[in-house]
Order: C-alpha cells, then structure tokens, then sequence
C-alpha cells in the first residue's frame, strides 16, 4: 500500500528485548564510529559484528556516490519498510545534512523535489523495489542504474546503503525499538540547526575516517564466505565493510552456532529466489558437512530431523524475514522470544537481516 | 535627469518586485496544489488497498502490473455453512457486522501466513498461495493458514456468543496445481485472480468438506507439498464434476504431536507482552 508516512506506522510496544549495560570498550567504540551512541544500540550492542551490521550505514562515507545521496537511499528503504526506528533517525539526518523540512516531507510523498534530480529519483524507485523484493529486481535493474548515468562504484555505494538499511531496518523492527527521540528532536533543536554545517561535517569526517581506516584491506578471496557477492561491489571499500561483518558473523558462533546461521541465510536465498547466494551458502552448508540432500530438504520442509533445537526454531522465522509487512514481522519475533534468550534473539534477527542484506546486495554478483 | 532615472529605476524595481511576488505566488500554489495531489493519490491509493492486495496495489502504481502466466498456485475456498438460513434469521446490519468481522480475522490470518484474499464471495473466501510472487512453501503455509483459520473462527465465535451473536462454521478445501494468474477484467471492473481448473477443483474440495462431515480438507496435490508435520486423515474417493477420476481428499485434524511448528499458533500467545530484560 504505497509507502506510509512516520505517523502512520503501526509499531508494537514494548520493545521485545531492555536496554543493556555496553561495556566501556563497546561504547568508546560506537562513539568512534558514529561520534555518539544511538539508542538502538543500548539495545542491540551484545556483539561488535552486530553493532558494526547495525552502523554499516551510518559509519560509512561513500567515494563514488555523494554523502546526501547515500543517505537518502537509507531514508527511502526505511520509509519503504515502515521501519518506525530507521524512518525517524534517518529523516533526522537529512535534516542536519541540510535538507529542508519541506524537501524531507516532499521526499517522503515521492514527489519531484529541485534537490533530488530525476537521475537520483530513478534510482531511489529501483532501490525501492529492491528493498521490497516483490519481486526482487533483475540484474537489469543495474543495467537501467549505468543507463541513468551511474559509474559502477556509484551503484554498488547505493546497493550497499539499500541492502545494509534492510540489515538495520529488521532489528529495529522485529524488536520493536522505541524511536529514537532525542536524535529525531536533535534536528529541530536551535542550536544544531545553527550549526547545522558544521554537524554535517563532522558526520562526514567520522565516516571518512572508518573508510580510510579500511584502506589496504586485501580484497576478499573469492572463496571466502560470500566472496562472489562482497567482491560485487567492485573496488568500492563497502566491500570491505561488508566482508567484515559477514566474516565475523559468521567466525561467532558463540550465542548461534555458523551452521544454524549458514541455513538461515539459505532460506532468505530460497525465499528471495536468489540464485547466487544459495548456490554460495549450499557449498558453505556442504563444508559443514551437511549433505545436499540433507540441506534441499531442511529448506524444502523448514525443518527436518538432523535440525538442532535451536536451528529448528530459528529457520521458519528467517522465511518470515524476506519480505517486509511491519506488524506481522513483529508478531512473528514475539512468538519466536517466547523459544530463545535474549542474546539468541537479536542474534537471530542480526543474521535473518544480514541474510537479507546479502541477497539484495548480491544483485550486483555475476 | 537624474530624477527622471531615479523614477525609472523605481518603475523598475516596482514591476520586478511584483513580478518576483507574483512567481513566488504562484510556485506557493502550486506546492499546495502538488502536495494536495499527493494526498489525494494517497487516499486513492489506500482504498484502492481495499480491492486487492498492498503488493499488486505497489506494483500497478510502478507502472509494472503483472503480466498474465501460468503458475503453480494453491488455493483455498472457505465458506460459512449454513450462513444462508443465519442471514435470513438476523438483521441486516447485525449480518454485515458479523461477516465483516469475521473478514477480518480470516484476512489477517491468510495475510500473515503468505497468502492473500483474492476475493470475498457472499460468505466466502477465495485466498491464493504463490500467485504474485514464487513461493516453495505455498502448501504448508495455506494448509497452516487453513489451521489458523479454524482457530481465529472458534475464538471469534467466543466473541460473538458473549455479544448473544450466532455461532459461525467453516469449511475449506485447498488445492494445488497450475492456473492461469492475471488481471481480468474490463474497463470498468478488474481484479488480480486465477483461472483454470485448478481453482474448481478447490471449490469442488471445499464442497466435499459437508459430504464428509470435516472442515479443513486438502488434496493430494497439497499433501505431496507438506513437510510431514500434520496430522492427516485420508478419506475416500469421491467422483466431482468437471474431473475424470475420483478425487481422493485428506482430513487435516492438525499439528502432529511433537511435530507442531516451531513458533506456537497466534492462539498461544498473550496479547499482552511483557518487556524483557
């Protein structure tokens, strides 16, 4: 039903999960990151892969595709996935970048504003779609971005925002996070309204220091997990930010073992109809030692004998991750915090959006 | 001279002034005006929401509807039985009260198990598994939402008796095969539907469920797509018009024990959560 403005959200409460004490390390960390501590991470920030999927874009200062474009890719896929979390904080940062309220609010009713051109604006309608994946785009979709004018480095920056939004969008949602007050009022407030700038620019610095940080990272070899999908996004150092989380998702077995994560992400593959990332995860299942047969009817049946308790829990809620519908999303993560720990949950809601992210992204894989 | 300067440049100044005054007027109106055109197409949009599912509503309005194909779907048909002689007893704004209601539940039940109503027909409901999007799971998830279905009727059926309303029963028939998915219509009326034999063969089913005396019946079809978790009863074959041979049917009573779902059914759940620690 179209896309729905801030005040028309549905959004459960109480959050599913309380704030927890981050330790000092975790918390100097998120500052050096984002230069602040967003609130969902009071809530989320139990493990760093989880906190750096969680800041991917915010923490990201993109080479190729301006800093306000990139941006505004995350704040369309929020608005376009209802997240009421990401929504506000991300209209909240197009605001201190400099986008006047009337833009945002014209923005949000997907009209043509004088400070989106019409290249950008056909850009954000593929992005859209491929947010929604109903039906996930074609790689034609990327063709149509080059024909608009976007060198590839462009395009991968906007896929990387739109895929990794899907990430944060997800824990924000199924664990009903209070919104963000103070950072949505922070943008309202006189004092950052005059110094708008020069917020603006230290944003972007931060950023541009975690990017430069990156710098000389080796490419992913293309036999790591997920090197086909990280290396399509080309020379650009988002591959690198997501190599990052998807190997340390993946190496933290501690609260879901890899197995029951690697099967997750091949049912967001098989939902998503997303050639490429199964064919990757089935080899990396097959590396576990579960065999083809085995792995086609764990995800024919979403379950099966050979599951652990805890894999059999958490399969059929990664299904219900693929396509976004808020309140169903919602209830569907109640039902599952009634079978697992806290710990369990945000790590389960964690991966099932890193699994979304990377077979959006994945569009850019050959 | 210089007086004479001084006025045309004052002339000027004033035509440019209200020139400026008169741009800036108008690009206000015409703000407004975009921005009531937005909310107008908003409104539109959203009861245009009524009439057919969120996802083909987005993709119409993207200029992109879809094409007509045909396509493995399942399909479910429930019907209220003994509604007819029930809308002759009750008054007609208490009927449509209870029928809306009952709408209700069943939509949010199909919709949140995958599927989508393609249409209400009188007391029934026509509700599609992968027909606007690939779904390899289409037949647990309509067997599931036909459970949900059973259990949202019993628990509104609580909810009517306490309001001295009447009690409702279902039956619904499910079956899977390919059909031809499309908009169809005229000019004047559309809707997204199926069409072909596998949606009479499901409407047949759902009929048979008063023959054998049970609510939720399913096809071989369907069966040969389930994952073992359900609790099913073969019944015997019955000859069905528009089909060659007999039509074998399986009651589904339930959840296997020890083989339930992994997530409890939305019954389970308190409508109140706690917040955790």
């Amino acid at each position: 039903m179209g896309v729905l403005l801030l005040n028309e959200i549905e959004w459960s409460d109480p959050p599913l999960v309380g704030p927890t004490d981050l330790s000092p390390e975790l918390r100097k960390y998120v500052k050096k990151l984002v230069g602040g501590v967003p609130l969902a991470i009071e809530y989320i920030g139990r493990s760093r892969w989880i906190v750096d999927g969680y800041l991917s874009v915010f923490a990201y200062a993109p080479t190729a595709l301006p800093h306000r474009t990139f941006h505004l890719v995350s704040f369309v896929v929020s608005q376009a996935n209802a997240c009421r979390y990401c929504y506000g904080s991300a209209r909240s940062t197009l605001r201190i970048m400099g986008f006047s309220e009337a833009t945002v609010s014209r923005i949000e009713r997907d009209l043509q504003v004088a400070e989106v051109t019409e290249r950008d604006s056909a850009m954000l309608q593929v992005l859209r779609a491929l947010a929604n994946a109903n039906p996930m785009p074609t790689p034609e979709a990327v063709t149509r971005l080059a024909a608009l004018g976007f060198s590839p480095p462009a395009i991968a920056e906007a896929i990387y925002s739109a895929g990794m939004t899907c990430l944060s969008n997800r824990l924000a949602t199924c664990l009903a996070l209070p919104p963000d007050d103070a950072f949505e009022k922070m943008a309202q407030n006189p004092i950052v309204k005059l110094f708008r700038p020069l917020v603006s620019w230290k944003m972007r610095k931060t950023a541009e220091s975690n990017v430069a940080e990156i710098d000389g990272v080796p490419a992913t070899p293309p036999d790591a997990a997920f090197g086909s999908v990280i290396n399509g996004l080309g020379d650009s150092p988002a591959a690198a930010f997501l190599a990052r989380i998807v190997s340390s998702c993946l190496a933290d077995g501690t609260t879901i073992p890899r197995r029951a994560k690697l099967l997750m992400f091949a049912v967001v593959a098989r939902a998503l109809a997303s050639g490429p990332v199964f064919r990757e995860v089935h080899r990396l299942l097959v590396a576990e030692n579960l065999a083809p047969d085995s792995i086609a009817s764990i995800v024919d049946r979403l379950g099966g004998d050979e599951l652990t308790p805890l894999e059999q829990k958490l399969i059929p809620f990664a299904r219900d991750t693929a396509r976004y519908q808020t309140p169903a999303m919602q209830e569907r993560t109640r039902e599952l915090s009634a079978l697992v720990d806290d710990s369990e949950l945000i790590e389960a809601v964690a991966t099932a959006g890193l699994a979304n992210a990377v077979v959006r992204i994945a569009l850019l894989s050959p | 001279m210089t007086l004479a300067l001084a006025i045309a440049l004052a002339a000027l100044a004033t035509v440019l002034a209200t020139v400026a005054w008169r741009l800036r007027r108008e690009r206000d109106v015409s703000s407004r005006r975009i921005i009531q055109l937005s909310e107008e197409l908003e409104r539109i949009d959203r009861a245009f929401s009524l009439f057919a599912p969120a996802t083909l509503v987005d993709r119409i309005g993207a200029g992109a509807p879809p094409e007509p194909q045909k396509r493995d779907v399942t399909v479910l048909f429930s019907d209220l039985q003994g509604f007819t002689a029930l809308s002759e007893r009750l008054d007609p704004a208490d009927l449509v009260e209870v029928l809306n209601g009952y709408f209700r539940e069943m939509s949010t039940v199909i919709t949140t198990r995958h599927g989508h109503v393609s249409k209400f027909l009188g007391d029934g409901i026509m509700a599609l598994f992968g027909a606007l999007e690939d779904n390899p799971w289409q037949s647990a998830d309509a067997v599931r939402a036909a459970l949900a279905m059973r259990e949202a009727t019993f628990r509104y059926n609580e909810k009517l008796r306490q309001n001295g309303g009447p009690e409702l029963r279902t039956g619904i028939g499910v079956h899977r095969g390919t059909a031809v998915t499309g908009i169809m219509g005229n000019q004047f009326l559309a809707e997204f539907t199926v069409v072909g034999a596998a949606v009479n063969l499901a409407s047949r089913v759902e009929n048979l469920t008063r023959l054998h005396g049970v609510d939720v019946l399913i096809t071989e079809q369907v069966r040969a797509g389930l994952d073992g978790r359900f609790r099913l009863r073969e019944l015997p074959a019955v000859d069905v018009k528009g089909m060659e041979s007999a039509v074998v049917t399986f009651a589904v009573d339930g959840f296997l024990a020890g083989g339930e779902p992994a997530l409890p059914s939305q019954g389970q759940l308190p409508r109140a959560y706690p917040g955790r620690k």
